[in-house]
């Protein structure tokens, strides 16, 4: 009888064995692995080409068609057509910068580095399952379709079409943790260089605000004045991804201290500013008065807000999950 | 009373003079003292003048053929469903609506109300902040997230 079961072991692992060497010499790749090595190979490639997108932001869809150009130095991503037409994205010398030309201003962030992107991609694929679900030909190259899907409910999913050869996502299709389309982007056409001119990484001259910088947790309490602290809860899978000094857009003075988490591929970013603290040029902040404790949580398809009073500060939580996560998680600030 | 329930179901024949006369004696002994008896027996004497008043008609042709075909026709064979209302299909439906049941209640427990969408100025500079940062994911779809970057600077009506 145990003769009989050692030998029914064997015989499944050898199956699973030889169905292993089958696929991977029948050059079918493997989809973490795919994934793996176009993170890696993102900041080694150099091309530019045009590609559309389409969000849906507050029920309204907004379509642009861009010029993108990307070597290891960095990425120029222009906006062709209205009506974001002029603006455009930067990333160069480990800063994000974002021309607005209607406002005459460039929002500067810092860039994510070489070894947050290997971790980031390992967590993602802690949280998420991937699988090859087709080919296709995009702009003109082959690709994998690769479908990833959340391990736990509640997280939102994506499609990526890697190219074949060169492992650079060609196309990508965000769909929220709802199951509705958040937005999807799909080159048209792509042209491998091998260079990029600095000049690509030029931008008008315009009035830089400096949106955001990592604080140390420390800093951050002294800078803000009230006690900066960590939700009691966050969903499983998320891990903190750095506390930041967020400053209003319209360059008013106005700041949030901010506390970032992600799974790899969706993030919860947790604003906190003193209660009856709204911006003075009435741009952003929570205008309303809101009564302690209670959360309310509002939706604009993209993400959802989550805005409460806790103690002496006003929190909004921000991400793509459910609402009675968003509630949880401002609910469990103290 | 018992009396008069057996003698009124008598009471067509004996106005066709179809009883014998043994239960003809039986009835016309009863409606001698029985008023509510006797006033029947007046009523469906009059139903029968009254019928013998109208003409005879000829059924029209092809009548009798049609009877005769359909009374000599062999049944049709029924399959366990088809045979009526019978406890297979009352199985079956009875789970249908069940499972309808089970099914309805149990989406409406599973799904939570949406929320109303919506995009206002005061949601604009969070949604701006976390566009900003997730771009720094290595997935991240940043020709994306630039338009909704503008999108939600739009809504915020910036000075």
């Amino acid at each position: 009888m145990r003769r009989k079961y050692i030998l029914a072991v064997m015989i499944l692992v050898a199956t699973g064995l030889i169905f292993q060497a089958l696929r991977f010499y029948s050059g079918r790749p493997d989809a973490s692995m795919l994934l793996t090595l176009a993170a890696e190979h993102r900041h080694d490639l150099c091309y530019s080409g045009t590609v559309r997108t389409n969000i849906d932001y507050g029920g309204r869809t907004i379509s642009a068609m861009t010029r993108v150009s990307h070597s290891a130095d960095g990425e120029r991503i222009e906006y062709v057509s209205e009506p974001l037409s002029g603006m455009v994205v930067v990333t160069h010398d480990g800063e994000v910068q974002t021309y607005r030309p209607e406002l005459n201003r460039t929002l500067v962030s810092r860039s994510a580095a070489a070894t947050a992107t290997k971790q980031k991609t390992a967590l993602l694929l802690r949280n998420y399952r991937a699988r090859i679900i087709g080919q296709e030909k995009i702009a003109g190259r082959d690709t994998y379709a690769v479908a990833v899907t959340p391990k736990r409910r509640g997280n939102p999913s994506k499609t990526i079409w890697i190219d074949k050869g060169t492992y650079q996502v060609l196309a990508s299709v965000d769909t929220s943790a709802n199951g509705t389309m958040r937005s999807q982007m799909r080159f048209e056409q792509v042209e491998y260089l091998p260079h990029l001119s600095e000049e690509t990484f030029l931008l008008p001259a315009a009035a830089r605000v400096e949106i955001e910088a990592p604080r140390s947790l420390e800093t951050l309490r002294r800078e803000m004045g009230f006690a900066v602290t960590q939700p009691d809860y966050i969903p499983e899978g998320y891990e903190l991804d750095g506390y930041r000094l967020y400053n209003c857009e319209c360059d008013c003075g106005h700041r949030s201290a901010l506390i970032r988490y992600s799974d790899g591929l969706n993030g919860i970013s947790i604003f906190m500013q003193p209660k009856d603290d709204p911006c003075g040029s009435g741009h952003c902040g929570i205008h309303e008065q809101k009564s302690e404790g209670s959360c309310e949580v509002s939706d604009c398809r993209q993400v959802k807000l989550g805005a409460a009073r806790v103690g002496d500060k006003t929190v909004v939580v921000v991400a793509d999950l459910p609402k009675e996560e968003i509630e949880r998680i401002a609910n469990s600030i103290k | 009373m018992i009396k008069c329930k057996s003698i009124k179901k008598l009471l067509s024949d004996y106005s066709a003079g179809a009883l014998g006369a043994g239960q003809m004696s039986r009835v016309e002994e009863h409606i001698g003292s029985c008023e509510a008896c006797c006033s029947e027996l007046a009523r469906i004497e009059q139903v029968t003048a009254l019928v013998e008043t109208l003409e005879e008609r000829e059924p029209p042709a092809g009548l009798w053929n049609g009877v005769y075909n359909r009374i000599t026709q062999p049944e049709p064979k029924r399959s366990w469903w088809q045979g009526g209302w019978g406890w297979p299909r009352r199985l079956v439906a009875g789970a249908a609506v069940a499972a309808a049941v089970v099914a309805v209640a149990f989406s409406t427990l599973q799904r939570p109300a949406s929320l109303p969408v919506t995009a206002n100025s005061a949601m604009a500079e969070y949604v701006q902040g976390h566009a900003i940062l997730s771009g720094q994911d290595p997935f991240s779809d940043r020709v994306s997230l630039g338009s909704l970057v503008w999108a939600a600077g739009e809504t915020s009506g910036n000075p």
